[in-house]
């Protein structure tokens, strides 16, 4: 009787265990092919990453209401390296992941609008209010970067810099992550770190 | 206050959707912070305590050393006197708080971050002044980083003096619980693909104790802090399988963290123990200890000595409990014929003086105080065995319940007419000698608390739950209380002329009310052979029959006026004993049947398991678990009252609640230990798990109503639309 009650419980856990894994998204990992996404800009365009094949492409999760995004924004750190980028023919992605009636969701003039006052350069804001194009990267924070190279690997994720701090001041001096990245692939080098932890605030993201 | 707050959150509102969150740092802030001491002034020399204290607004928090998928610590910059140090903050052990799909590790409501300070050997100042600025990040759907400065001024005190406790004292010495320790469990983790395995060797450690384990890792990277954490216990200590981080595909050198035990003192407290754990991959251990702390006294039982504060049940409460629900027993309905007949014969003394009532009713007492000693020791015992058990656990055992279907047929028919049971064990035989009229009493009280054990009455779960946690001298209070409130009907009858002058004045009314109490016994019966049927199926009922057939032979064997009387004696003992022997290896050795009853209907459930409710809650389902036993007539009423009617059909179906049923009728490791973490030693537990996996399971009483049910599924339902 004992053996019945065993493999019962046995069949349910292997039951469990299956299910389980086949429902855990896991979040894309570097050296290997980036998942494909569609998504629409604020000015209606559609993006997905199949078509950008043969360009490097930057994915920068914001968030303007966070200060972490602030800090990179108000020093005008993230405005330079996006025009850095894209004057080298890059593509930078700026993906809103935040749901409809959380912190960062406004409506796509006013992102426009937002990105103008700031002097930003992204080549475009998507819009992903549904969450998910974030939630297939696994993207945590607001930022949150990932680099793919023009072949459609993943190259990079994780934080902007090494001080996971919301100060201002601490931009200066700090180890930018993707500009290194950049660097090294340009060299022909394996991008080394590929992976840091991306600080910043969490992304409102809609929950189901 | 709420009206101030509310007023601040809709001023709050209007601000930041008018100018923009930019400004929202110029709000009140959410934290309230202070430096605090743990001293009122120091000593040259002497090292102090001191820490930076954070009222956090409700649903707001602060952020542990690793702020988990988002968030930053809290850190504190030191300006101090020449010649002083200051320690890292001491982190007290951080909740798992989940923000949607991320985990963050910190803190909500208050916080004591302290900080050791050292002061130089002299000083020649009359106090001395530190400065703080501490800085932290508080979210709540949204993040706000704050800071302060923060000055302490105390006084200095000659090298005669020591320090003394501050009025702050008590609030540092209870984050020092909170503190983790150093443990010298050894530690190994171990990789696959997507899983890394830490196990943590700590045979001393008591898995029935600890209701929940935790790891937080000290780094992001090697541990996904969103994934779910797998427990498993073994003899040699706790395994955890954890699913692996980013950078685990680098490589574990090392794994470091706290891994956190919960353990349940009474019924409703809960403590939670931090130890640091440093793992490292398999083979390459320091088995050497450490000489820190005994991890087995930091999670031992709270000693009596002032640190057992809060609102935990005490031994008192856990008494009052017992007796209460002692009381309550006498109602069930596997109890009630029983005590009618006891009942019965205090009426026969009605009219004698009362000292032969009163006797009486004081062996009944004996008789059900020496059987919860009995009891006790069982369970005292199987608890040093490392069995699982429980209130009811006897009705696990096929034979047990084999038996009791004997005892019971057998009194019925006693009562029928067909014999008197030799000697009065039921206190009823006529012209009884005084000597047998108390030993009847005492049998009487020992076949009722039989009778008893597979009712649970309400207060007696909390009772039972904290005295089978206890050393076995708690446990046998806890018992022997719940034993005389058992008794206490009976005893007070028997004590009391004025309650006897109630019961009618003896007659020929009584063999008619004794024949119509002979089929309540009846029924118990039939739901026994049920009971059977569902542990050892047909065999079982076979076996219940044959033993039914063999007793009512012998019983008939014994009314028999012809013939020797100890021949007869014999003859009936013989039948029945040839029938058991026959039976009873039968029946231990028959197959569990798999119950295929009414499914397809919601309401009969899916069979429970934990990983089963993990994936529901996973998929977003809430998930109700109705643990029972076909022996527990508590259960049994609950299912008809409140679970197989159809607004609870449709309560599942509105709330889109999962149903599983947790079936203890036969003995089963995991549903005792689901039962132990919920403070229980038996059945009924009815447990409504809210989808969010983070959330505690709500407990729902164990004597249930169809609106209680539904209410809480739509609770339920309200505190989720209140989150998002």
């Amino acid at each position: 009787m004992t053996f019945h009650t065993t493999a019962k419980f046995a069949a349910a856990a292997c039951l469990a265990f299956v299910l389980g894994a086949a429902s855990a998204a896991a979040a894309p990992e570097v050296g290997k092919p980036a998942p494909d996404f569609t998504g629409v800009d604020t000015h209606g365009k559609t993006h997905t990453l199949k078509e950008l094949r043969g360009k490097t492409v930057i994915l920068e999760w914001s968030n303007d209401g966070c200060p972490y995004v602030q800090k990179h924004y108000g020093s005008g750190n993230m405005q330079k390296l996006q025009k850095d980028t894209t004057a080298d023919g890059i593509v930078w992605l700026t993906v809103v992941s935040s749901a409809p009636g959380t912190q960062g969701n406004l409506p796509p003039a006013d992102h426009d609008a937002l990105m103008q006052k700031r002097d930003a350069a992204p080549s475009a804001v998507i819009i992903d209010e549904e969450g998910t194009i974030g939630r297939t990267y696994g993207a945590q924070t607001t930022p949150h970067m990932y680099i793919i190279t023009p072949d459609g690997n993943l190259a990079y994720k994780g934080a902007i810099d090494d001080k996971p701090t919301a100060n201002q001041s601490d931009i200066e001096g700090a180890r930018n992550y993707v500009r290194e990245a950049l660097e090294q692939i340009a060299a022909g080098k394996p991008v080394d770190p590929a992976v840091t932890r991306a600080y910043g605030c969490s992304i409102k993201y809609k929950t189901s | 206050m709420a009206i101030r707050y509310t007023a601040t959150t809709i001023l709050w509102a209007t601000i930041v959707a008018l100018i923009g969150p930019n400004l929202a740092v110029a709000q009140q802030p959410k934290v309230q912070a202070d430096l605090i001491s743990a001293v009122d002034h120091i000593q040259p020399g002497v090292p102090f305590t001191v820490g930076l204290s954070q009222r956090i607004t409700p649903h707001w928090h602060t952020y542990w050393k690793n702020p988990g998928d988002s968030g930053e610590p809290t850190r504190i910059e030191w300006s101090l006197p020449d010649g002083f140090k200051a320690s890292e903050i001491r982190w007290p052990v951080p909740d798992a708080i989940p923000v949607g799909p991320l985990v963050n590790y910190g803190y909500s409501d208050t916080v004591l971050l302290p900080v050791t300070i050292t002061p130089p050997e002299t000083l020649d100042t009359q106090s001395v002044e530190l400065t703080a600025k501490a800085n932290w990040l508080v979210c709540e759907q949204i993040c706000i980083p704050e800071s302060a400065e923060l000055k302490l001024i105390l006084p200095v005190a000659s090298a005669g003096e020591p320090p003394t406790p501050s009025e702050h004292a008590d609030h540092f010495a209870e984050t020092e619980r909170s503190i983790p320790t150093p443990a010298d469990w050894p530690a190994t983790v171990e990789q696959s693909s997507d899983t890394v395995t830490l196990k943590v060797a700590a045979p001393e450690l008591d898995p029935n104790r600890v209701t929940k384990v935790e790891f937080f890792p000290d780094t992001w990277g090697l541990v996904d802090h969103a994934g779910a954490q797998k427990v498993s216990w073994t003899d040699d200590g706790v395994t955890l399988s954890l699913k692996s981080g980013e950078l685990a595909s680098n490589g574990i050198k090392e794994l470091n963290g706290v891994l956190v035990l919960t353990e349940q003192i009474g019924n409703t407290q809960q403590a939670r123990h931090g130890f640091t754990i440093s793992a490292k991959p398999t083979g390459t251990q320091d088995i050497a200890a450490t000489g820190a702390a005994t991890p087995l006294q930091a999670i031992g039982t709270p000693s009596g000595e002032g640190d057992n504060t809060g609102t935990q049940i005490t031994i008192w409460q856990a008494m009052l409990f017992a007796l209460l629900g002692g009381i309550i027993l006498n109602l069930m309905p596997c109890v009630l014929p029983i005590l009618s007949l006891k009942t019965l014969s205090l009426a026969k003394h009605s009219g004698s003086g009362g000292s032969e009532a009163r006797r009486s009713g004081l062996a009944y007492l004996a008789g059900v105080l020496a059987s919860f000693a009995i009891l006790t020791g069982v369970l005292v015992a199987l608890r040093s065995a490392g069995l699982a058990f429980g209130w009811g656990f006897q009705f696990q055992s096929p034979v047990f319940v084999l038996a009791m279907t004997a005892l019971f047929l057998a009194l019925g028919l006693s009562l029928s007419g067909v014999f008197d049971i030799g000697g009065g064990a039921v206190g009823l035989g006529e012209g009884l000698t005084r000597k047998s009229g108390l030993t009847g009493s005492f049998f009487t009280g020992v076949l009722a608390t039989v009778a008893a054990t597979p009712c649970t009455a309400p207060f007696m779960g909390a009772a039972i739950g904290y005295a089978l946690t206890r050393p076995a001298l708690d446990m046998a209070l806890v018992l022997q209380a719940m034993g005389v409130g058992f008794a206490l009907p009976i005893l007070l009858i028997s004590l009391s002329p004025a309650a006897r002058r109630i019961i009618p004045k003896p007659g020929p009314w009584m063999d008619t009310f004794k024949q119509v109490l002979a089929f309540p016994l009846y029924a118990t019966v039939v739901w026994l052979v049920w009971v059977l049927s569902l542990q050892a199926g047909s065999d079982g009922v076979l076996s219940a029959g044959v033993t039914l057939i063999a007793v009512g032979f012998a019983a008939w064997l014994l009314g028999n006026r012809t013939g020797q009387p100890a021949l007869r004696g014999a003859l009936a003992v013989a039948v029945v004993g040839a029938a058991l022997a026959f039976t009873v290896p039968w029946i231990t050795s028959a197959e569990v049947p798999t119950t295929s009853a009414d499914k397809g209907d919601i309401t009969a459930g899916e069979p429970f398991s934990e990983e089963r409710v993990a994936e529901l809650r996973a998929s977003g389902r809430p998930v109700f678990v109705n643990f029972t036993a076909a022996w527990c007539i508590s259960c049994k009423v609950n299912e008809q009252v409140a679970l197989r009617t159809d607004g609870f059909r449709k309560a599942l179906t509105d709330h889109n609640v999962a149903y599983l049923k947790g079936d203890w009728t036969n003995q089963d490791e995991r549903i005792s230990r689901v039962l132990k973490a919920y403070g229980r030693a038996g059945v009924p537990l009815y447990l409504l798990y809210p989808a969010d996996p983070q959330k505690e399971a709500i407990v729902l009483p164990q004597l249930l109503t169809e609106a209680i049910v539904v209410r809480h599924f739509a609770e339920l339902n309200r505190t989720q639309a209140a989150i998002r």
